[in-house]
């Protein structure tokens, strides 16, 4: 699932869909079903015959990861899937992902998304690996005193900065 | 194909077909005339092409600049099907302009069929010109939208197209870029089967080509299967092109006359191809009508026939019929002079110097008729008018050998 999440404004969020896990190789009749139940998995079933345009931010990013939910791929990559939603779409897709039976790759500045999502977490920078555990780990890294919501960010800050040689 | 099933439904050309449509009948009634013959219905139907072709062109270049949007292309570049689901763009709105083409073709037909013309059709690979020609366009299309991916893509396709049409012919291949719209009667005349089959041969090599310099140019690289492609249909153009341009005289005068294989009996004979019987009848009928109105001053001639240039060492006359002057069903005045005042092929129309004699003859009799045919009384012809009317119906005619 890319960042930016641009298609065809004519096209209805079924047929994206549709369109793109038939460019994945599937048969006709299996893109139209899988991209069906993949609208269902991400609460667009009543939209699914609505026009991309007339569809909000939030819905075209679901529609976005409907198509990459109907590929039927072993590993989701999913580049910051948050972005553009506001809490209560973020919220919806949190708790969608968590359904998700398969392994997810998520790459995301949000810590709040990594937290809540992921189970192990690799911290990048310019290319170098900083860190590599699990979400507990993260937070541990913060300075003590860090209030219980912030540590995963204020771990993840310390790490970068101890990186770059600021500390 | 969901990739063309799913540009069908959200292509341009979908929200636009009323206009094609519209448009394409628009420029189809303009013209007068058709509707007695199929062959010249189904020629004027297929010239419309010469609308819809850039149309297409505009159009899918528009879809294909569109479907150049960030998550499509990067998605489409790295999936199986990536770069044919993007031909779906192009046959989504080549669908869509081949069934306005068949619509006009539809209204053409029943227009035809209800002028009287005489079945069966002669003149279908005038349509295939136009499909073929549409496809050309769908290809340029698809070309310029891949290579531009932005707005202009649409209006440069459109120009390009239409640019081609315009001076296509003088690129050294006679017709190029252009099906049907003949702009008068194709009574006893079809297209040359080579020349038509040359020219779609052409617009499919041209459409082919463009659509493989559109996957390469919207893609990271060329498949050995356009590449394939690519190196066949160049080679094809090159000989089709080659002898299209060898066979100029040809191509030239793509319409080809056929002889007069039927004749209408009565007071007045007339002869012409059958698929002009009803209009012969009518013709047959206005003559005698309008002899009868002239008097019998002049022996007049009481046989015709169209297309006589065809085999002119025959006696009679040569009918001059244009349906796109009738009025109410009925030959117009200018026609019925011009026939009554060529009773015979004469040898002097067909020489290299021009008749001057025949022609001023042919001139004093025809203000004479039109004279007679407009007046309330007619008129007697003097001396001067009988000895012309001899002067035509006596010349020597054209050998058949000659």
């Amino acid at each position: 699932m890319p960042q930016q999440c641009v298609f065809p404004g004519n096209m209805t969020a079924l047929e994206v869909v549709e369109y793109l896990t038939w460019m994945r190789g599937a048969n006709s009749g299996d893109a139209r079903r899988r991209a069906a139940e993949a609208l269902d998995l991400v609460g667009l079933q009543d939209r699914q015959r609505s026009r991309i345009r007339a569809l909000s931010g939030g819905m075209v990013r679901r529609v976005a990861l409907a198509q990459a939910l109907a590929s039927n791929a072993d590993v989701l990559v999913l580049d910051e899937p948050s972005t553009g939603l506001d809490p209560e779409q973020r919220r919806t897709m949190v708790e969608m992902l968590g359904r998700v039976e398969r392994s997810v790759l998520l790459s995301s500045h949000v810590m709040e998304d990594v937290v809540d999502i992921c189970s192990r977490v690799l911290v990048l920078d310019s290319g170098r690996l900083l860190f590599a555990g699990s979400t507990d780990d993260l937070a541990s890294a913060a300075p003590d005193g860090t209030r219980e919501d912030r540590r995963a960010e204020a771990g993840f800050l310390r790490l970068v900065a101890r990186g770059r040689g600021l500390q | 194909m969901t990739a063309a099933r799913v540009w069908m439904r959200s292509g341009s050309a979908r929200r636009l077909l009323p206009f094609l449509v519209g448009m394409a009948l628009a420029l189809l009634l303009l013209r007068k005339g058709w509707n007695h013959e199929w062959g010249w219905a189904l020629d004027q139907a297929a010239g419309t092409s010469s609308l819809l072709s850039p149309v297409t062109a505009g159009l899918i270049a528009h879809d294909r600049a569109r479907a150049a949007e960030p998550s499509l292309a990067s998605l489409a570049q790295t999936t199986p099907r990536g770069r044919p689901g993007l031909i779906g763009v192009l046959l989504g709105s080549l669908v869509w302009s081949m069934i306005a083409l068949v619509l006009v073709a539809a209204v053409a037909l029943v227009a035809a069929w209800r002028g009287g013309a005489v079945w069966p059709p002669t003149n279908w690979i005038a349509l295939a010109e136009a499909i073929a020609l549409l496809f050309a366009g769908a290809g340029v299309g698809f070309a310029i939208g891949a290579w531009t991916r932005n707005r202009a893509a649409g209006p440069l396709a459109f120009a390009t197209m239409f640019v081609l049409q315009m001076f296509g012919g003088s690129l050294g291949v006679p017709e190029a870029f252009r099906a049907g719209g003949s702009v008068g009667t194709l009574l006893g005349l079809e297209r040359t089967v080579s020349v038509s089959s040359s020219l779609i041969a052409l617009h499919l090599c041209v459409g082919l080509l463009m659509l493989a310099c559109g996957d390469a140019a919207g893609a990271r690289g060329i498949t050995p299967l356009w590449r394939h492609v690519g190196v066949w249909t160049s080679a094809a153009l090159l000989l089709l092109s080659g002898a299209v341009a060898h066979r100029q005289s040809q191509l030239h005068d793509p319409l080809r006359a056929t002889p007069a294989d039927t004749c209408v009996p009565g007071p007045v004979t007339v002869c012409g191809p059958r698929a002009a019987r009803p209009l012969l009848a009518q013709a047959g009928k206005d003559l005698a009508a309008a002899q009868a109105r002239l008097g019998k001053d002049l022996d007049w001639v009481t046989d015709y026939e169209l297309n006589r240039s065809n085999r002119p060492e025959r006696a009679g006359g040569v009918l001059t019929l244009n349906p796109e002057l009738m009025r109410d069903g009925h030959l117009s005045v200018d026609d019925i002079a011009a026939t009554l005042t060529t009773p015979r092929p004469c040898a002097g129309y067909f020489a290299a110097a021009p008749p001057v004699d025949l022609m001023a003859a042919q001139s004093r009799v025809m203000e004479w008729v039109q004279q007679g045919l407009a007046g309330s009384t007619p008129t007697h012809a003097t001396s001067d008018i009988k000895s012309a009317y001899a002067s035509l119906t006596g010349c020597p005619v054209v050998k058949s050998d000659s």
